[in-house]
């Protein structure tokens, strides 16, 4: 997929409204539910093993970025829209892109120890920024600082809109994945339905790494 | 041993840390008076989010309790030693913390004409059932029954966490919930057959009782031990052959743990309640039938309860004829603090701030 280089202000590219994304063109991407199966703990194994996983089963999906910034566009569809967790038993709808910060880091797994992966998560209950985190394997994730992802999102006649916006390069290249224009990239997706019970590794995902190349802007005159 | 602590096994290996500490509640001294509650809550849970966390109450027995019905939400593991599936208790069936409207009453003026009370219509709280019990009159009983984290020997919520946020410390056996790690997913809340895990919607991780380590460190008791009135919250490891816990546990086996057939080898143990005979229809004591069924004691306690009764019965007949008993001496605790925490004896003034040396 590219993504198109674009000569547009980081606000323009967060923005939800932005006439840029009107334009850009998206792709379908099929998710599937994580098997109960692969589930790390046997209480999850059990309780899971006759239960949907995965409700949100596609998501449109795009990009840009303006050379000093990249932005992903995540829209699906969600009849119920979770955004709190003030209830033991409510969960918040989320959504996670997440890059491999060596070259064949296993997605299924979220990395290895040698291969680790690098996820943007966004949570419905905390929307305007999402929580950087490295994982190497499964249940591992550990969220870090000093990477600053911007949020935006919306939910509008039974749909989520969302936008993720990050520098394309950050100090710590072992917690934050690195983008170069003329450069290819790696990205996965998920999704979490609150209204499922959905957290964790209970979740849909796309199964496959879907390959990015990242234009390169013209240079001016 | 009681065959209680036969550990867990995981990856083919057995897991038992090297030492186990427990708590035996001698459910004959329970006041019901809550001071255990409060010296926790005065001492963990007073940070946002934890408000309505009482990671030690005192259920009324028979009661529905906190969380509400939560002996008939699962849990634990099945005879097979597989989990069961349960869900997450509600933070209604918790029971909220009620707001009151302190500001109106104290410093709106309106103190003679308002009355304090809270600001939204209560449905259930903690203790909302408080003695009520069960049965007919005269014929009517109950008895509270406290609670914490029974910091088990195979603790289902420490198996439920996909991400190994909660260990079992090897050197003395406290379950602990690492907060660094939690994401506030919540399957240990569900596992949890006993309910004593708490979520912190603020903070966004779960919590629940941590046995006072820091205070153990110290070698001072647990707030809840420490503080009741009643002196019924014994404290020590159960492979000490001189101390209270073994005693009760092991030597005499007076002390049962609650709901053994939830599978998870909890390690906190109930020597369970003595009550009068029942009056019969004329009025009389029908002397041959206690006032609390043994058949409800036997839904919480198993199948010995009869058996360690009668041991109490003996022993405290003994005693009346001024005989010598080692189980009542030690139930007695003629000695606080050194007979019923002999390890964690030290005074908590010592514990502020390293001023009192």
């Amino acid at each position: 997929m590219q993504v198109s280089p674009v000569a547009a202000a980081d606000s323009d590219l967060g923005h939800i409204d932005s006439e840029l994304w009107r334009q850009v063109r998206s792709e379908t991407i099929q998710l599937l539910g994580v098997p109960a199966g692969m589930q790390p703990s046997p209480y999850i194994v059990k309780k899971w093993r006759d239960r949907e996983v995965g409700r949100v089963k596609a998501v449109e999906f795009g990009a840009l970025h303006n050379g000093s910034a990249i932005a992903f566009r995540l829209a699906w569809q969600d009849p119920e829209q979770d955004v709190s967790r003030n209830d033991n038993e409510g969960f918040p709808d989320g959504a996670a892109v997440m890059f491999p910060l060596k070259d064949d880091a296993p997605l299924v797994l979220m990395g290895s120890k040698e291969q680790p992966v690098n996820a943007w998560h966004w949570r419905a209950d905390r929307p305007e920024l999402a929580r950087n985190n490295v994982a190497a394997g499964l249940g591992s994730s550990r969220v870090t600082r000093g990477s600053e992802i911007r949020t935006q999102a919306r939910y509008r006649d039974d749909h989520w809109e969302l936008i993720f916006l990050r520098e394309l390069k950050l100090p710590d290249v072992s917690t934050a994945v690195d983008f170069s224009p003329g450069q290819s990239a790696k990205v996965a997706l998920a999704v979490w339905e609150g209204s499922n019970g959905e957290r964790g590794g209970l979740k849909a995902f796309s199964p496959q790494w879907i390959e990015l190349t990242l234009g390169e802007l013209k240079a001016k005159g | 041993m009681t065959g209680n602590n036969t550990g867990r096994v995981t990856a083919g290996e057995l897991q038992l840390p090297q030492r186990q500490l427990a708590m035996v509640f001698d459910l004959n001294k329970c006041l019901g008076c809550h001071t255990c509650s409060i010296a926790c809550k005065t001492q963990w849970t007073g940070e946002e989010g934890m408000e309505n966390m009482w990671w030690t109450v005192v259920n009324t027995e028979p009661g529905k309790g906190t969380p509400k019905d939560w002996q008939q939400m699962s849990g634990g593991f099945d005879a097979d030693g597989k989990p069961r599936p349960s869900r997450i208790p509600s933070r209604e069936e918790f029971g909220e913390a009620w707001k009151y409207n302190h500001d109106e009453v104290f410093k709106g003026g309106k103190g003679k004409g308002v009355h304090l009370k809270p600001e939204t219509k209560p449905k259930w709280g903690a203790n909302w059932d408080e003695d009520e019990g069960a049965g007919d009159y005269p014929n009517s009983y109950y008895f509270y029954l406290p609670r914490i984290c029974n910091h088990c020997t195979h603790p289902a919520c420490l198996e439920a966490c996909p991400r190994g946020a909660i260990t079992k410390r090897k050197k003395d056996g406290i379950v602990l919930l690492n907060e660094k790690r939690c994401k506030g997913y919540r399957f240990c809340m569900e596992a949890c057959p006993y309910k004593r895990i708490y979520y912190n919607h603020v903070q966004d991780v779960s919590q629940k009782c941590i046995f006072c380590f820091p205070r153990l460190a110290k070698g001072v008791a647990p707030a809840c031990s420490r503080q009741c009135p009643g002196r019924l919250r014994f404290v020590g490891y159960l492979d000490d052959p001189d101390g209270p816990i073994h005693k009760l546990v092991n030597k005499w086996k007076v002390a049962l743990p609650l709901h053994s057939e939830y599978g998870t080898q909890p390690n906190v143990y109930y020597v369970p309640p003595l009550s009068p005979p029942k009056l019969n229809s004329s009025g009389k004591l029908a002397t041959d039938k206690p006032r609390i069924p043994l058949d409800y004691l036997r839904g919480l306690f198993g199948d010995r309860v009869e058996e360690v009764l009668q041991t109490l019965e003996r022993e405290i007949a003994k005693k009346r004829r001024g005989e010598e008993s080692e189980l009542m001496d030690t139930l007695i605790v003629y000695s606080w603090p050194k007979d019923i925490f002999p390890d964690f004896a030290n005074d908590p003034v010592t514990l502020s701030g390293g001023d009192h040396g």
